[in-house]
């Protein structure tokens, strides 16, 4: 019979080698004009970065803009490259709200 | 417009993200997730600990609310693709093509984790991987805590008999 310790070591190193993506490098936020949209994407950074709408929560959402790396103007970073994306740590934009 | 405190929220965040991101995507992997899957299901459930930061974030055990809120998206999310997808057994195929150690070893353990069934699988990856212990297992999966221990303690003689795991460095026979 296999001790706890056993499986503790048996999972960490099976997990340790899973590719993990870095995290994503910034999370825009989008939550429209009215409190109750909410639109939230990740982008995951560099050049050819890919970007992944999560969760649109119903209302009538404002603008999000990810793939030119521009992210909400309230947090004065506008237009980012996407090299300067790809090396920044994850930022959070947020548009304006009501 | 933000103000000050949204924006030291949403930096507290963002610093939690950076930082819990590897083992929860590693976790996920381990409860059945695949790659693309595993990265979803965190992302849905960051969105989801976002939305209601100002509580996660004064939760006292801040690590095993989010641990709930994966389960619980993980949860729904199987529900809602039951209807309409058939599971096929990929470890046995993924086990077939395995062409190196270290693919051996992960398609192994996720074999013997599948073995196990979802409701012991999630018990060993929060108890193991995760290290909570078993009354933080009981809350999050909303189990009595002899319940955790008794599946544990099945989960466990199982994974020994395990003719996947046979073989692995450090699981030989004893």
């Amino acid at each position: 019979m296999k001790t706890e310790d056993d499986v503790r070591t048996l999972l960490r190193d099976a997990a340790r080698d899973y590719p993990t993506a870095p995290p994503p490098t910034r999370l825009v936020i989008d939550r429209g004009r009215r409190a109750k949209s909410r639109r939230l994407a990740w982008v995951a950074g560099g050049a050819a970065a890919s970007v992944i709408v999560l969760a649109v929560v119903a209302g009538v959402a404002g603008h999000v803009d990810t793939g030119s790396g521009r992210i909400g103007p309230t947090r004065g970073h506008d237009d980012l490259n996407s090299d300067q994306a790809s090396t920044m740590p994850m930022l959070i934009g947020l548009t304006p709200t009501d | 417009m933000t103000d000050g405190r949204s924006g030291d929220r949403d930096e507290e965040f963002s610093l939690f993200v950076a930082e819990r991101w590897p083992t929860l995507v590693r976790a996920a992997r381990l409860i059945g997730c695949s790659a693309s899957e595993a990265e979803d299901l965190v992302q849905s459930a960051l969105v989801k600990c976002y939305v209601s930061w100002a509580r996660v974030s004064r939760a006292v055990e801040r690590d095993a609310y989010v641990y709930r809120l994966l389960l619980n998206t993980h949860r729904s999310g199987l529900r809602r693709r039951s209807s309409r997808e058939t599971p096929t057994d990929l470890s046995r195929t993924a086990i077939a093509v395995a062409v190196d150690e270290r693919t051996y070893l992960q398609t192994s353990v996720e074999a013997a984790l599948g073995r196990l069934g979802a409701p012991a699988r999630q018990i060993v990856v929060l108890r193991y991987y995760l290290d909570l212990s078993e009354r933080q297992t009981a809350e999050i999966l909303d189990i009595p805590a002899g319940t955790v221990k008794s599946r544990l303690s099945r989960a466990l003689s199982q994974l020994s008999d395990d003719p996947a795991l046979e073989g692995l460095p450090g699981w030989s026979p004893r």
